[in-house]
């Protein structure tokens, strides 16, 4: 009876599923708003539903700082990232949460130093992060550096000024500390000597050089995750304990010396746009098992991949240039056709390529047919043809392949056999296939992957035929085409997809948006008022984040996307190209512009606006020239002058000066005028 | 078709109420299903009957009309419009502690 119940309980995705009762009362307790007046049930509530109902109101935007107050006593982790209401008043009443272990202010840019002061009494906070909290000087550090239980913190991007990190010598206990974007260097390094017990450090976009990178060994012997990005560091000594290294866009000489007796730990390494020099200088790694070199570049003797085979099981080489040309594929080739056992690679992505010569691609055919790859779950490919006859071996040589996206070399399509015989792949469950050839694919997937959760499409000739078997998929929740000339009357048939939760179809141009709104009602109507909803994703529909999004990703997803809720179901589908090295790259430039503007000055007025919209860097709004020239001014003019409202610019003013007594913001700012 | 006593279980509130439900319903908690299909000898399994002093009437009948509707609708192929499942605001909090400890 149970295994039949359990049996029952597995295949859910096949008919209706019924959400479970905690969701629907979740539900029902935030859509009533009686919340605000059952505090005490609220504090008999375990802490985990606490925290998820506390999110969900936080990002459908009903917390305000009265109503605060009421989870008090039962929240242990607050992620308050990216929420610009967050204030001082805010966090007065944040201060009180007498549980809380871990608090996340990134980029809630109204956090200011004063405000700070209202955590000290957040006694056993161990986790801290005010990244991109861009209002945020060595003054407010000051004020939680009394907080003993802090063990992590995260001051990345921050106003602090590398003299200010100096201060955290005093927060022993520390075992992670983040200053990425802060330009320290040697000097700093020596002063935070008392973290002995540091494991993390993360100081991309600083002034460290090599000297500073060879005080590493001896100041902080236990560190295990180590960035070092966008520094100017080329050589690293010997670390015993790291595992994790990220050295993206430096230049690497030497890595680890060669005398240590003891093999290094190192299973993590991320290289994205690195300059790689003598590889084959560096030791053994007998654990490295993820790779990214992406967007890198290396010189002669790139066998080294190849020496790092028996342990990999990530490798990322979209982008790399290797002067010996092949891709850096020459080593695993070798130790794929040398015999021996299966090797332990799971993903490999060998996305892009500006100049894809043949070498390059010839040599890709020979490691995914060589029969060593039958570890491999996710795999990114372009512009490999495999020719008819190898493509029908392709579900023998990767039985395992869970994940394939293979795009199409520049002006060219894919061969149709390449398309069945990815079809027929067994344990396929997301596809994504860039250049399609023709509407022919649409019932060849159809027929034979039937297993597919995500199907991604992009090419210029599919048109409306390609939906109807699509449309006949019982499994699919993530749908993307892009590029097709589809119509409005094309795509009804799509609502037969019970499973569907995701439809993205920006880059097919002729659809409207009264026939998207069409298509939504169809589903609605098919699915009922409580079933699964779908988002629709379109140029001609507005953007709007929908609330199951919202929900899983927390408020963070409005600031700094990382990855949405659908990163684990399709990877790299759309104009963007390859998603994460992308995304690196503007993060990446971020860092190095401000790294300049710091040099530059504080003083300096720079916002940006990113592609979205949202406000990404604001370091300072004001030039302080702008603020002591409001003094003695009448309090609504000197403001208006600035154009900005008065509520706000009062905090604005709640800047402290150093060693002066501490005051509530808005006696400050009457203080100062 | 009629039930036997073997087909049912009881489940006592608080106040001393008893639901009357099919197993195959009350299966649809995992804690439940623990109780009843465990061979470790729950003096539940054998009564058939489960107390629950820590929840009140109107939760524990609310519970039992969800096991019945998850049952109903769950997995039907011929069902096409789900109903929604009605939770009133005033016992949602209560509710959602006993449905922790319930597992459903």
């Amino acid at each position: 009876m149970a295994s039949m119940q359990e049996g029952m309980h597995a295949g859910v995705s096949n008919g209706t599923s019924v959400p479970s009762l905690i969701d629907l009362c979740i539900e029902a307790i935030l859509s009533g708003g009686l919340w605000k007046y059952q505090r005490r049930s609220l504090e008999r509530l375990p802490s985990p539903f606490v925290e998820r109902l506390f999110h969900r109101l936080l990002s459908s935007r009903q917390l305000s700082p009265p109503l605060l107050e009421l989870f008090q006593a039962c929240l242990e982790e607050v992620d308050l990232s990216g929420v610009s209401a967050v204030d001082a008043t805010w966090l007065a009443y944040v201060g009180a949460y007498t549980h809380l272990r871990s608090l996340n202010l990134a980029a809630c840019k109204n956090v200011t130093d004063a405000s700070l002061w209202h955590l000290l009494g957040l006694s056993s906070l161990e986790t801290l992060s005010l990244a991109r909290c861009s209002r945020v000087t060595f003054v407010g550090l000051r004020h939680i550096l009394p907080m003993t239980s802090l063990r992590s913190l995260d001051i990345s991007e921050t106003a602090v000024s590398p003299a200010g990190v100096n201060q955290l010598g005093v927060r022993t206990a520390l075992t992670e500390l983040r200053v990425g974007g802060i330009a320290i260097d040697g000097t700093t390094l020596q002063r935070l000597q008392p973290l002995s017990h540091l494991r993390l450090l993360h100081a991309w976009g600083s002034a460290l050089t090599d000297s500073a990178a060879a005080l590493l060994p001896t100041l902080f012997p236990c560190l295990e995750s180590l960035s070092l990005a966008w520094t100017d560091v080329t050589r690293l000594p010997t670390l015993p304990a790291l595992t994790s290294l990220d050295m993206s866009q430096c230049t690497v000489e030497t890595l680890f010396e060669r005398s240590s007796a003891v093999p290094s730990p190192l299973k993590e390494l991320t290289l994205f746009g690195a300059t790689v020099n003598a590889a084959a200088e560096w030791p053994a790694l007998p654990h490295l098992a993820r790779l990214d070199l992406a967007g890198g570049r290396a010189r002669p003797d790139f066998f080294f991949c190849g020496r790092y085979a028996a342990s990999l099981t990530s490798l990322d080489l979209s982008n790399t240039i290797a002067e010996d040309g092949g891709g850096g594929l020459w080593g695993l080739v070798a130790a794929a056709q040398s015999g021996g056992a299966v090797l332990p690679l799971r993903r490999l992505k060998l996305v892009g390529g500006k100049s894809l010569d043949e070498e390059e691609l010839s040599l890709r055919g020979d490691l995914l047919l060589s029969g060593k790859m039958a570890n491999l779950e996710e795999l990114a490919v372009t512009g490999w043809d495999a020719g008819d006859r190898d493509w029908a071996r392709l579900p023998a040589v990767l039985p395992r392949l869970t994940s394939l996206d293979l795009r199409a070399a520049p002006e060219h399509d894919l061969p149709m056999a390449a398309i069945g015989a990815l079809a027929v792949l067994p344990s396929l469950v997301s596809l994504s296939i860039s250049g399609v050839p023709s509407d022919d694919c649409g019932t060849e997937i159809a027929k034979h992957a039937q297993g597919l959760r995500s199907l991604a499409l992009r090419g210029d000739s599919i048109s409306d035929s390609a939906l109807e078997p699509i449309s006949s998929m019982p499994r699919v929740r993530s749908l993307a085409i892009s590029g097709g000339v589809l119509t409005d009357a094309g795509v009804a048939p799509l609502a037969k997809m019970d499973a569907l939760q995701r439809l993205d179809l920006r880059g097919c141009w002729l659809l409207t948006s009264s026939g998207l709104k069409e298509l939504r009602k169809r589903f609605k109507d098919r699915r009922g008022p409580s079933g699964l909803s779908v988002k629709i994703e379109h140029e001609s529909l507005p953007f709007a984040p929908d609330k199951g999004d919202a929900a899983n990703d927390g408020p963070a997803s409005k600031g700094n996307r990382k990855s949405g809720g659908s990163s684990n179901v399709w990877f790299g589908v759309g104009p963007g190209g390859s998603r994460s090295p992308g995304q690196f790259r503007k993060a990446g430039k971020g860092k190095g512009e401000q790294r300049q503007s710091a040099d530059k000055g504080r003083a300096e007025t720079s916002s940006r606006r990113d592609s979205r919209g949202s406000s990404v860097d604001e370091r300072v709004r004001y030039k302080r020239d702008d603020l002591v020239g409001l003094q003695g001014r009448r309090l609504g003019e000197g403001w208006k002058a600035l154009g900005v409202r008065t509520r706000r610019h009062e905090k604005e003013l709640a800047l402290p000066v150093p060693g002066a007594p501490f005051l509530p913001y808005g006696l400050t700012a009457l203080a100062s005028i | 078709m009629g039930i036997t006593k073997a087909d049912t279980v009881k489940l006592i509130s608080a106040e001393g109420f008893e639901f009357v439900i099919h197993k195959e319903a009350a299966m649809i908690s995992n804690t439940l299903k623990n109780m009843l299909s465990s061979s470790g000898g729950f003096q539940e399994t054998e009564l058939g009957e489960v107390r629950f002093p820590e929840i009140s009437t109107p939760i524990l009948e609310k519970l039992c009309q969800f096991f019945y509707y998850k049952l109903r609708y769950t997995n039907s192929a011929a069902v096409k419009n789900v109903p929604e499942f009605k939770i009133e605001p005033e016992i949602a909090i209560e509710l959602l502690m006993a449905s922790n400890f319930l597992d459903c």
